[in-house]
């Protein structure tokens, strides 16, 4: 079965940046049966509030990683909102503007419904290109001011229908999150990370339709075999599967 | 490659948290077949919140019994005060191989001496302890209910006062195991929580992979996704694949 995976973080705290690496890293994938994936910066190496400079590195780092990859990978380009207009369109020119990286990762910087999203939703807008919302279930923390909840997520899908969106995390979104997620055509919900909670699949099949779900890993923190299995070991139907593992990711990139 | 699955980590009963359903033994059964699993522990969820678990302990072992491949794993709640007089009765009963000790979900502490005499005694009548330490990922507990992972450190402490006992500790994250592993070596562990790129090539660093079994944790968990964990681990050979899936722990059991 071909599977495209929509989240994954090739570098994870500076392992893997060399070239030499990152080839190693994409025989790998290849080897276990992806034909292509999708790069996301190394976002929290800095911080959750990472600056100009240090934006640009871990962006540099998607760049390179997309050209060694060679059709192999798709690059989004990390962000931090709360750097202002003026950094975040120069940011977005630079990595996304020449067609380099194809979508942008938002993490923890700050919430999905702060003010300072307009200028990344804008810049989403007028290059056409996704948004990869990083987003948990915080039912009983405290972090919302700068953690997106899925309602939070939704509600930014709702606000922005001319922008596509992937709300990363399925098991972090949980019941909760996929009730929260119906109804919006312009977004999908990744596969990605935590344990491989069973009845998830399932519900947000059942809740949301076979081609609203993504799969995506999470990888190096997750092990691949065991993300996929999270799809194949579900009890849903073989076309869905094959939806969730590669046809939705295709249409929705645009691949 | 086919292989065969022992399963050290199977629950039946009503998880009253999440819908997961009401599994029972049938059920259970059906679900290993479909997954290559020939047998396994099998726990009751009903006991496990229980101060005296006693009766459900005592379905569990009467369902299970002259079932072929599947073994009980009664839980001694070490919060009971006759929880000795229960132990006394699970070890007069020799389809009894093991014990579960679940403290996060008994109420007690590893700290408190119970945990010592109970393993003490376990081991002494030639029979395996299994610790839980993390049934359900923390961050996704329901909010009135924070059980909290047994922490690495405490269970090394636990590990050291009793002699002899090799416990299978099952729910550990990869850094927990990692920190467990510095302290002791006397100690097998499940793939249940343990999780990075190449999960087994990872954990073969800290723990011989002679100690590590394999567990499904149904019903919270996708069975096929901790079976990948094994038979597709790209570093792992086909015999360590194989001792992972169901040599290693029935070599424990016997």
């Amino acid at each position: 079965m071909k599977v495209i995976d929509i989240h994954t973080h090739p570098i994870f705290f500076g392992e893997n940046a060399k070239p030499a690496e990152t080839r190693k890293m994409i025989q790998r994938e290849k080897k276990q049966g992806f034909i292509h994936v999708v790069a996301l910066p190394d976002v929290l190496r800095y911080g959750r509030l990472p600056d100009e400079k240090q934006s640009r590195i871990l962006n540099d780092e998607m760049i390179s990683i997309v050209k060694i990859g060679k059709g192999f990978v798709t690059g989004f380009c990390g962000l931090n909102p709360k750097l202002g207009e003026k950094a975040v369109r120069a940011e977005v020119d630079r990595c996304v503007g020449e067609g380099t990286l194809r979508g942008l990762k938002l993490e923890v910087s700050c919430n999905a419904l702060d003010p300072d999203m307009r200028w990344v939703m804008e810049a989403a807008e007028a290059h056409d290109v996704p948004i990869l919302q990083h987003t948990w279930n915080q039912l009983y923390k405290s972090p919302r001011a700068y953690h997106s909840d899925p309602e939070d997520t939704c509600a930014l899908a709702r606000k922005w229908p001319n922008v596509r969106i992937i709300m990363a995390h399925l098991t972090g979104c949980g019941i909760r999150g996929i009730r929260a997620a119906r109804g919006i055509d312009n977004m999908v919900v990744d596969t990605s990370g935590g344990a491989p909670e069973a009845g998830l699949v399932e519900y947000a099949v059942k809740e949301l339709g076979d081609r609203r779900v993504v799969y995506g890993s999470d990888w190096p923190i997750r092990d691949l075999p065991t993300a996929v299995g999270r799809i194949t070991g579900s009890a849903i139907s073989s076309r869905a599967k094959q939806r969730i593992l590669h046809d939705n990711a295709a249409e929705f990139l645009r691949l | 490659m086919s292989i065969e699955f022992y399963d050290t980590n199977a629950w039946v009963g009503l998880w009253p948290l999440a819908p997961l359903g009401h599994a029972d033994l049938p059920t259970l059964r059906r679900h290993w077949r479909k997954h290559s699993i020939k047998g396994g522990l099998v726990s009751s969820l009903d006991a496990l919140w229980l101060i005296n678990p006693h009766d459900h302990n005592t379905r569990l072992i009467e369902s299970t019994r002259k079932v072929a491949g599947v073994d009980p794993l009664p839980i001694l709640n070490l919060l009971d005060p006759a929880w000795a007089d229960e132990l006394a009765q699970l070890m007069s009963d020799p389809s009894v191989k093991a014990v579960r000790l679940a403290p996060g979900y008994g109420g007690w502490k590893m700290s408190n001496r119970a945990a010592i005499e109970a393993a003490k005694e376990i081991t002494a009548q030639g029979r395996r302890v299994v610790l839980t330490a993390r049934l359900v990922d923390e961050r996704q507990e329901h909010p009135a209910i924070k059980v909290k992972p047994v922490k690495a450190a405490a269970i090394a402490r636990w590990i050291d006062k009793v002699p002899g006992m090799q416990p299978l500790i099952q729910g550990l994250s990869r850094w927990e195991v990692e920190e467990l592993a510095k302290a002791t070596d006397r100690f097998l562990t499940d793939l249940s929580f343990f999780e990075w790129d190449d999960s087994l090539g990872v954990l073969a660093k800290v723990v011989d992979l002679k100690r590590t079994v394999f567990g499904s944790l149904t019903p919270f968990h996708v069975t096929l996704a901790h079976q990948n964990k094994i038979t597709l681990s790209p570093s792992a050979s086909s015999a360590q694949r194989k001792a992972v899936a169901a040599g290693n722990a029935l070599r424990w059991l016997k």
